[in-house]
């Protein structure tokens, strides 16, 4: 079913449209909050509430004008603004991130991936805002560059300024922290 | 979307420019400049080293993976009343007098212009003119008007 069909139907209050919109959009959405926020309970909020809106607010979505991804990142980035904005303190620390890295995490992975992989979310961590929102939409979230742009509402040399700045402050933080 | 099937050429100076902003996978390179830079790197041996760079960060990124809750039977059971539509004017007159579904509906206003151009040709009274003598002077012109032409 194509982005348009699929909102007319949740548009109209079909549960059962919404159910395969959730089930096709939560994970997504919920991976881009946690990598922005780092807590898991907020990721959580974040993609319930992103949903949630959708449901109310299907009559606005025009397939013409957005793919439904997009329209659906958008209303998650401006939560996840909010909440950082909110917050305004410090990131928790790399270990805090997603509730924490488990024992069964540890059982899991070998040393060296849980270190590489803590390593990486420290340095993802001390990005600023919209670096990390770029990096994260175009490289963990599968989306062209135009709809990046169109997500955080900059130029397409804005948003590639933005990666490369991401992309070498993450490398510099990697070097340093071996 | 449709893709072009012509791409200008490259600079050197734009393909390092898009691996350094978007890394080594040409899934995430900018559709419209993808095939250029595919084949300039096949010429590029500069190229392909700041691609392999572009690579191996790209791998340290996809170490983290964050794990989900996925809890979204309680948002699906727990879902608040949509807001009830809003419909222009057409919408509300033709619910007014048609209640049903909206195909028919469509189908009912659809008609009714007909249905009054239908109406208004069987009401009007035949016409009382008599045409006979324009006719008679459109095919026989008076011999003058000939001849001043």
């Amino acid at each position: 079913m194509d982005d348009g069909a699929l909102m007319e139907r949740v548009s109209r209050g079909d549960r059962e449209a919404f159910t395969v919109l959730v089930k096709q959009y939560a994970p997504a959405l919920e991976r881009f909050a946690i990598r922005l926020l780092f807590q898991q309970h907020q990721a959580e909020e974040v993609a319930q509430e992103t949903l949630t809106r959708a449901w109310l607010k299907a009559c606005d979505y025009d397939p013409k004008r957005a793919r439904l991804s997009t329209w659906l990142h958008q209303i998650a980035h401006n939560l996840c603004v909010d909440i950082l904005r909110r917050q305004d303190r410090e990131l928790p620390l790399a270990h805090e991130a997603e509730g924490g890295l488990t024992a069964a995490d540890t059982a899991e992975n070998s040393m060296s991936t849980l270190e590489s992989k803590d390593r990486i979310v420290k340095a993802i961590a001390v990005l600023s805002e919209r670096h990390r929102t770029a990096l994260v939409l175009t490289y963990y979230q599968c989306l062209s560059n135009r709809e990046v742009a169109e997500i955080m509402g900059v130029s397409l040399r804005a948003l590639e300024s933005l990666l490369v700045r991401a992309r070498q402050q993450v490398k510099v933080t990697l070097e340093e922290s071996q | 979307m449709k893709k072009s099937s012509f791409q200008k050429p490259l600079s050197k100076t734009r393909a390092q420019e898009i691996l350094n902003a978007y890394g080594a996978d040409p899934e995430r390179w900018p559709e419209d400049e993808r095939q250029s830079l595919i084949q300039l790197l096949a010429q590029s041996p500069e190229l392909q080293a700041l691609r392999e760079t572009g690579a191996l960060l790209d791998g340290l990124l996809d170490e983290w993976q964050p794990k989900l809750s996925c809890s979204t039977d309680t948002l699906i059971s727990s879902l608040p009343a949509q807001p009830r539509r809003k419909q222009n004017w057409p919408d509300q007159l033709a619910a007014f007098f048609f209640p049903g579904s909206m195909a028919w509906r469509q189908a009912i206003l659809a008609g009714i212009p007909l249905m009054l151009g239908f109406i208004w040709g069987l009401s009007g009274e035949p016409p009382e003119d008599d045409w006979t003598e324009t006719e008679f002077l459109i095919f026989n012109p008076p011999l003058e008007v000939i001849t001043d032409e």
